[in-house]
């Protein structure tokens, strides 16, 4: 301790500037963010969900203005039907970098007919996206629904929905879409009727989720001064309970639709699902499996699309979750950049601060 | 406790028989069972329509002017299906799951099918859950490392990933291309020395330590890997694998010290002795039971054998184990166990060129077994099973295993946050005990509830599995069924399927009361 040869006075001057340093270095470092800047900064933060939410755009943007949607004509020159005339160009293989061309006439090839399996692939990402969307919207409602009115009012009518959504535990997801399927394959306006069937089978998860909620924010202080000054039932779950469970609500509704789009392309892979002349990746995929040696790209091209669609979302719902949930991230173990998890810097002196403030996995790798 | 539990078993049950009733009402109107032969022009059409009506039990009995009604008809069905609680046949009725369009006998079908799927997805979630945990524990263990991040994305893709799309993959290149190569199996040069490179990178991020441990192990993987392959290529271990005695000995000795050293730690000798006899026994059984077991006529055999093993494991656990006895059972009954699995491998192995022989191309990419197979050994018509099950479960375990890897992950790194391990941190327990017994044990309790979410989700992939690998059995069952509105085979799949998920949910309430007392209400 030096400190004690020194005089008061000068003490006490080191210390007012040390807490001056102190104050300006907090002042700096910690600019106040409400609570949605907080999960903004979260979510933007979140690498993987980033590029994720940049491709998924891209895909997006790719499908509906190539082929078109509904009236609207897209730029890409070819149907996904069949067109008159239809010429085989380069046997039906990809066109794309080949001789020279970046894209050429049919960039992923033709199938036998032949048609052009870009404007395919394309007119199929579009009912995926839009039966994702559809039915994370549909079961989003429902559950929401069930789910609050189960946790508020509890009693008769929370044992009766909530022996409503133990009906997926005991029935496979895939039986219950099946044959809901069935009944709307012959509808028209191609993807909504089968969207609306499935949003019909898959509130359970959400309704279980938001009831949960509901259940703990019940205790809230806030929902006993609400319930006190006379607001009326729904007034408290619109106003004061959902908007506390948001959190839960979005990256639920993500991961669905993720679920879904895998689903629906099961679905239409075992013919249950969007019917010809109607397109979707996952018939795409089965009209495909016999072509997988003569034309492999038939089946290759549907299939990455199908993954790449719900890997991007299923990341996005992963970093939708960090950001709403903090709880999830590590306290003062932070995540370190590209070359430290590489081991070409500061490697030695990571191990170092483990050893001192977790004592983590070093100890292990000593054994 | 008891009577949650029942409460909650027979709510299950009940939303059974709701489930049941619903999907029959829907199924029955899903379409028009008779729309193929309406609009058929065949003279003997109309004999067809009567046969079909009457094998779907549509008719009235006393006129054939209208159809019976769906709730006649589920009656008349739900009485069939109740008839297999009743063992006498006589208060309810006889065991019947109705018949098919075409007259087949769902009884039979569904007692097929429902063996050959339990199979596939009983193994395939057993399978998902060791491999699973193993890697999620030491994703968690190892945070942030290279080994964690890529395996955080390889679960991300499985559980992403497309299944039907999967199993067309492995039918395609673990199928096809295998029996392809299995023609004239050789590694050439490029593929051991990809193989080699490999192993070198991978194997050095999951054991970890510092950079230049890495680098030394890296380099000792690369240079096994390329003397191992060729010498194997040399010696025909494609065609004629072989363990011998000296690699199961070895294993065995190794699993026991392995076992010690994770469960009790090497200085507890009275541990490390009981498996050290275990693994000893185990070489001198596979010696002495050789001929016993290539004799075997079925599994009883070496089931018999395998659970004799666990009785000896357990004894010489308690007898020998001191005051250490708890930890001496897990570590004999592991060795045991492991050894066990080693020695049917060997036997398996030596099995491997007899269905060469009878099956030159010795993974089938259609059915469950190889019909016509000329063989009446008992290990060439189970190696058969096998070779024909392996490629459905692993594609089943791949979804699963993303489950299971993700969970363990986040839950161990939630619980090694809590003040009690930070206390047995401060006392001084070791890494291993911190990790195996205080933080392991405790989060792996919620895995009880997600073994039975995840095995209904599992029985749905196995519709589709089964249905890209042509098995004969529930999914097709379940496929048709539904495209003729042939309400028999539909709801013997539901029924299964739904009483499977029951159970499993009863056993894990159960379960969970038993591994976490706070849940006793």
């Amino acid at each position: 301790m030096s400190n004690e040869q020194t005089p008061d006075s000068d003490l006490e001057q080191q210390m007012v500037d040390l807490a001056e340093v102190e104050d300006a270095k907090l002042t700096a470092d910690h600019k106040s963010y409400s609570q949605n800047q907080l999960i903004r900064r979260r979510f933007f933060s979140h690498v993987p969900a980033m590029v994720s939410l940049v491709v998924l755009s891209i895909i997006t943007v790719l499908a509906f203005t190539s082929v078109g949607y509904g009236i609207i004509p897209g730029w890409w020159q070819h149907p996904f039907r069949l067109p008159q005339g239809a010429q085989l160009v380069n046997d039906g293989q990809p066109t794309m970098f080949q001789d020279g061309q970046i894209v050429g006439p049919h960039p992923f090839g033709q199938d036998g007919l032949p048609r052009d399996i870009f404007a395919r692939v394309m007119r199929g990402t579009q009912q995926s996206l839009i039966i994702g969307a559809v039915v994370a919207l549909v079961s989003s409602v429902i559950g929401i629904l069930v789910g609050a009115i189960a946790g508020y009012f509890r009693g008769k009518i929370e044992s009766v929905l909530m022996t409503l959504t133990d009906f997926v535990i005991v029935v496979p997801l895939l039986v219950i879409a099946a044959i809901l399927g069935s009944y709307v394959s012959d509808m028209p306006f191609a993807p909504f009727p089968l969207a609306i069937a499935l949003g019909l089978a898959l509130w359970t998860g959400m309704a279980r989720l938001v009831r949960a909620e509901v259940l703990s924010l019940r205790e809230k202080e806030y929902v006993s001064a609400a319930i006190a000054m006379g607001a009326s039932p729904w007034r408290i779950i619109l106003k004061h309970m959902l908007p506390n469970a948001i959190g839960v609500i979005i990256v639920n509704a993500s991961f669905t639709v993720a679920a879904v789009i895998l689903l629906e392309s099961v679905l239409s892979y075992l013919g249950m699902g969007i019917q010809a002349p109607e397109v979707s990746l996952g018939m795409l995929v089965s009209q495909g499996e016999s072509a997988i040696n003569t034309r492999p790209h038939l089946f290759w091209i549907p299939g990455i699309f199908i993954l790449t669609i719900t890997l991007c979302v299923n990341f996005i719902g992963d970093g939708l979750r960090d950001a709403f949930d903090p709880r999830q991230q590590r306290k003062g173990d932070r995540r370190p950049g590209l070359r430290q998890i590489l081991g070409l810097r500061g490697f030695a002196m990571s191990q170092q601060r483990r050893a001192g403030t977790e004592s983590g996995s070093t100890d292990k790798d000593q054994e | 406790m008891l009577k949650f539990i029942f409460k909650r078993f027979g709510r299950l049950f009940l939303v059974l028989f709701g489930a049941s009733v619903v999907s029959y009402a829907l199924v029955v109107h899903s379409g028009d069972p008779l729309q193929d032969l309406r609009e058929s022009t065949d003279a003997d059409a109309e004999y067809q329509m009567e046969l079909r009506a009457q094998q779907l039990n549509l008719e009235l009995p006393w006129t054939d002017q209208y159809y019976l009604p769906w709730y006649e008809r589920y009656w008349d069905w739900l009485t069939g299906v109740l008839g297999c609680l009743d063992p006498t046949d006589r208060v309810i009725g006889p065991c019947d799951w109705g018949t098919t369009v075409n007259g087949g006998d769902v009884t039979a079908q569904i007692a097929n099918a429902a063996e050959v799927s339990l199979r596939l997805v009983l193994i395939a979630t057993l399978l998902a859950i060791v491999l699973g945990v193993l890697t999620g524990i030491v994703s968690a263990m190892r945070q942030y490392s290279v080994f964690d991040y890529s395996m955080s994305f390889v679960m991300f893709l499985f559980w992403s990933l497309p299944l039907f799309w999967a199993a067309v993959i492995a039918k395609e290149y673990l199928a096809i291309r295998y029996n392809n190569w299995m023609a004239d199996p050789h590694f050439t040069a490029p593929t051991i020395f990809v193989v080699a490179l490999l192993l070198a990178v991978v194997v050095p991020t999951v054991l970890g330590g510092s950079p230049r441990r890495r680098i030394a192990t890296g380099a000792v993987m690369f240079i096994y890997t390329c003397t191992v392959m060729p010498f194997l290529d040399h010696i025909h271990f494609m065609e004629q694998p072989r363990l011998g005695t000296g690699f199961i000995a070895v294993a065995a000795v190794a699993l026991a010290v392995g076992f010690t050293a994770l469960i009790a730690g090497m200085q507890n000798r009275k541990v490390l002795y009981c498996g050290l006899a275990v693994a000893a026994l185990g070489i001198l059984s596979y010696l002495l039971t050789w001929d016993l077991m290539r004799g075997a006529q079925g599994y009883l055999i070496p089931m018999g054998l395998f659970a004799l093993t666990i009785v000896i494991c357990v004894a010489i656990g308690r007898i020998f184990g001191g005051y250490a006895k708890g930890q001496a059972t897990a570590v004999t009954l592991l060795t045991g166990m492991l050894t066990s699995g080693i020695i049917l491998l060997d036997h398996y192995m030596y099995t491997w060129p007899g269905l060469l022989s009878v099956k030159p191309r010795p993974i089938r990419t259609v059915g469950a077994s190889t019909p016509n197979l000329r063989a009446d050994d008992f290990w060439v018509i189970s190696l058969d099973h096998l070779s024909q099950l392996w490629l459905p479960t692993l594609v089943m375990m791949l979804t699963s295993l993303a489950t299971y890897t993700r969970y363990t992950r986040s839950s161990m790194l939630e619980v090694v946050q809590q003040d009690y391990i930070r206390t047995a941190r401060a006392k001084g327990v070791t890494e291993r005990t911190v990790v195996l017994k205080h933080a392991f044990r405790n989060a792996m309790i919620p895995l009880a509830t997600l073994v039975a979410f995840d095995f209904a989700g599992l029985v749905g992939g196995a519709i589709i599995v089964e249905r890209v690998f042509g098995w004969n059995s529930m999914g097709t069952m379940f496929i048709t069924g539904l495209t003729n509105v042939d309400p028999a085979p539909v709801m013997a799949v539901i029924i299964f399927t739904g009483g499977i998920a029951v159970i499993f949910n009863f056993i894990a309430d159960i379960l969970y009361a038993v591994l976490d007392p706070r849940i006793r209400v």
